[in-house]
């Protein structure tokens, strides 16, 4: 079992738990903690900056012990001890390890910013999700006060829960630095880049670039749009068409920080989105149901995700010979089509806004920089030398369980979508789908299968019988109609197999006919020719 | 501009899946365990369900377009059977239909990312017919939504067949048991998957393409000089 030693103790790694691009994250002795060891020891934070970081999370989190989530500063994962090789090199920090109420109650992973602004992930209702990002701007407004710079603002940064009330945790914090020299490097994560970094006006993101991915954060949240601004055809897109039921003051910020994305000093300061907020959702305290019922609206406004599909049938037509693999076994071929499958429909969104919120108001926001409170006796406080507070995660909350899959409905895909982006579906590759029409459980019988999938063999079949043995191709052709008829229609080649069916069935019931009448006319006539025949003497 | 616009590019994905007679038993098993954990990955990463559209080819004597190209969050998945045979022209062939029209079956406008498709065999094409042909119809370079293939060989595998099917990557699976390595080849899948859908950036450039194919597990074959 290895162990690292740190400034301020010697910790016990036990195993990893998940390994990314920076570093990997091991288990410890202390279930309150965990090992971030760095990948490449070449580029761990500056020794000068983690030492401000580790300062002030000890103070907030060993000497205060403010719980996890009960004021901004104790909303942040901040490094706790730094742990250094054998030539002095940083290798790694030791860090608080994420609460389990902060984990998705159907997925092992950090209930992540992901399910809060991304519509198909079946977000919280309006009120929910304006009390956690109240406190996300909250939580950046504590670190601009402490003139840092995050930097890495995205969709797996954040982690949050509603229970028992609003938290919103920001992690990935040892490579926060000072506002002052301006950073020139980092990380970006994708579809929060500050548009000045991909241009190049800066080498990396700074304070304001964590601005600019508060104010997207912010427009995806409230609105549930997709919210991808970033640059094509060679312009920045601008933030339109935004409903006129959204708050005055909330459209001016996002215009604001969106309309003009390389104008960093337009942007609105984190404590600008507090006080907005503040203003459009919470006036003196309390909800206003009225503008969260109007934000639940407009959210449930957009269109839905339904990327269509059509079912399909196999794919070939029988044409290409095959050779047996010598030397292998050969199972009975077990040929079926393609199951059939469910139209692709997304999920709800939002809870709908008539329903009281299952949360409850939040608590009225606290001062965002007033002396902490007491610790409470229930925290999650972290070394903490009382047993570990984090036992298994609470059961899920009903109110944001997933809802059930949509009824077996079809709603034909939008047809307002712009052509953007890399490549652009041209007209002739997007025919509007097909109506859906659930696909039966029914599948062809042979005889059916015979005649839509070996056409030429099945018409010299069906000629040569309908030539030489009318009766039997009649019979044969009426098996095969049959067979066909109760086929699921979305089967390929079902229609002018029908045709050609019916054509030999008529066929062949034609010179049936046709004959038949013949012998009969003929077995009539025969008696009275033979009497008028004369007895031979 | 409307908010449509603002939707992220869609990343098309084709996994194709040699099913023949020699997949019977614990590697086609393998195949059926990891589908619901591709779609449970689409549910519990939200952005890369958001982004990533997959279908599944299976191809044997034939090729069946078993799941055509979907959400995968919210499709019901197929029970993928062994058949036959190793046709690798049936294989392409379904493969250029499948994207044809798993293309069109998008809402017009979507944008899109070139498509990649996923190839993975156990055996060499045991077919009468040549498969260059076929192979050549879906590298063609006029066409608008030819793929990137990436490979994968592993069991008996022709190191060169799965060469030649590969336009940029192709990867042997080092494991010698089957089923261990139909495992590592799906989760290979699902990380490239996985991280490519996040990366944001167009799959056929040369850093839009990320693989997560651990060296531990595979053997990265050169590419064929043409």
């Amino acid at each position: 079992m290895r162990s690292v030693t740190g400034m301020h103790g010697r910790y016990d790694l036990r195993s990893e738990l998940s390994s990314g691009g920076v570093g990997i994250i091991y288990a410890t002795d202390r279930p309150d903690i965990v090992y971030k060891e760095y990948k490449d020891a070449a580029k761990p934070p500056q020794r000068q900056h983690l030492e401000l970081l580790v300062s002030i999370g000890r103070q907030v989190i060993v000497e205060q012990r403010i719980p996890v989530g009960a004021q901004p500063e104790s909303s942040i994962n901040w490094p706790l001890d730094i742990v250094s090789g054998p030539g002095g090199a940083v290798t790694g920090v030791i860090l608080p390890a994420i609460p389990r109420p902060l984990y998705h109650e159907d997925h092992n992973r950090p209930r992540d910013l992901q399910f809060l602004i991304l519509a198909r992930s079946n977000p919280p209702a309006a009120d929910a999700r304006v009390a956690l990002l109240l406190r996300m701007a909250e939580i950046f407004a504590y670190i601009d006060f402490r003139k840092l710079v995050h930097g890495d603002l995205s969709y797996r940064n954040l982690v949050w829960t509603l229970r028992p009330e609003p938290v919103m945790y920001l992690i990935d914090c040892d490579g926060m630095r000072p506002q002052d020299p301006p950073p020139t490097e980092g990380v970006q994560s994708i579809g929060f880049t500050d548009p000045r970094v991909i241009e190049g006006s800066i080498p990396a993101h700074d304070h304001r670039s964590d601005w600019y991915a508060l104010a997207l954060a912010m427009y995806r949240g409230l609105l549930l749009r997709p919210g991808n601004l970033e640059k094509r055809d060679g312009r920045w897109p601008k933030v339109s068409n935004l409903p006129p039921e959204l708050d005055a003051r909330i459209a001016a910020l996002l215009r604001q920080a969106l309309d003009h994305p390389l104008d960093a000093d337009a942007r609105p300061t984190p404590a600008e989105w507090v006080a907005a907020l503040r203003a459009a959702y919470l006036p003196n305290g309390a909800w206003d149901r009225k503008a969260l019922a109007a934000l639940d609206r407009v959210a449930e406004k957009r269109p839905q995700p339904t990327p269509a599909f059509t079912p399909l049938p196999p794919v070939s037509d029988g044409r290409s010979p095959t050779r047996r693999p010598t030397g292998r076994p050969r199972p009975r071929p077990r040929h079926r089509p393609a199951p059939p499958l469910q139209p692709s429909l997304g999920p709800p969104y939002g809870l709908p806004s008539s329903s009281p919120s299952p949360y409850g108001p939040p608590p009225p926001p606290p001062p965002l920089y007033g002396p902490p409170p007491p610790p409470p006796p229930s925290s999650y406080g972290l070394l903490s030398s009382s047993p570990s507070p984090y036992g298994p995660p609470p059961p899920p909350p009903s109110s944001y369980d997933p809802p059930a899959p949509p009824p077996s409905l079809y709603d034909p895909p939008p047809s307002s979508l712009i052509p953007s982006g890399p490549i652009s579906l041209p007209s002739p590759y997007s025919p509007p789908p097909p109506p859906y029409r659930p696909p039966s459980d029914r599948q062809p019988s042979a005889l059916a299968r015979w005649a839509m999938t070996k056409g030429s063999r099945y018409h010299a079949t069906s000629w040569a019988m309908t030539c030489c043995a009318w009766p039997a191709s009649l019979i044969l052709q009426i098996i095969v109609l049959t067979q066909l008829v109760r086929t699921p229609p979305y089967y390929p080649r079902r229609t002018w197999a029908i045709v050609a069916a019916a054509f030999y069935l008529a066929l062949s019931a034609l010179l049936t006919l046709y004959c038949g009448l013949a012998w009969l006319l003929d077995s009539d006539s025969a008696p009275s020719n033979t009497a008028d025949v004369p007895p031979s003497p | 501009m409307s908010e449509s616009s603002e939707a992220f590019a869609i990343f098309p994905v084709f996994l194709v899946v040699d099913v023949s007679a020699s997949m019977a038993g614990g590697p086609i098993e393998a195949v059926n365990q990891a589908l619901p954990a591709l779609k449970a990955e689409m549910q519990s990463n939200p952005l890369v369900g958001e982004i990533a559209r997959v279908a599944l080819v299976t191809f044997s004597d034939e090729a069946r377009v078993q799941i055509p190209l979907a959400d995968l969050a919210y499709t019901t998945l197929p029970e993928v059977l062994v058949e036959g045979g190793t046709n690798f022209a049936a294989a392409f062939r379904g493969l250029r239909q499948a994207i044809d029209q798993g293309m069109a079956s998008l809402p017009k406008g979507t944008p899109v990312y070139r498509p990649v498709a996923f190839f993975m065999s156990d055996g060499e094409h045991t077919a009468r017919e040549d498969w260059s042909s076929a192979l050549a119809e879906v590298k063609d370079e006029r066409w608008k939504w030819r793929p990137e293939i990436v490979s994968f060989g592993f069991g008996e595998a022709n190191r060169d067949a799965i060469r030649k099917v590969a336009t940029r990557y192709a990867f042997m699976a080092k494991d010698h048991d089957p089923v261990v390595q139909v495992r590592e080849i799906m989760n290979a899948l699902i990380g490239s998957i996985r991280t490519t859908s996040v990366s944001f950036r167009d799959p056929s450039q040369q850093d839009g393409l990320r693989l997560e194919v651990p060296a531990e597990h595979f053997t990265p074959l050169p590419r064929l000089e043409t």
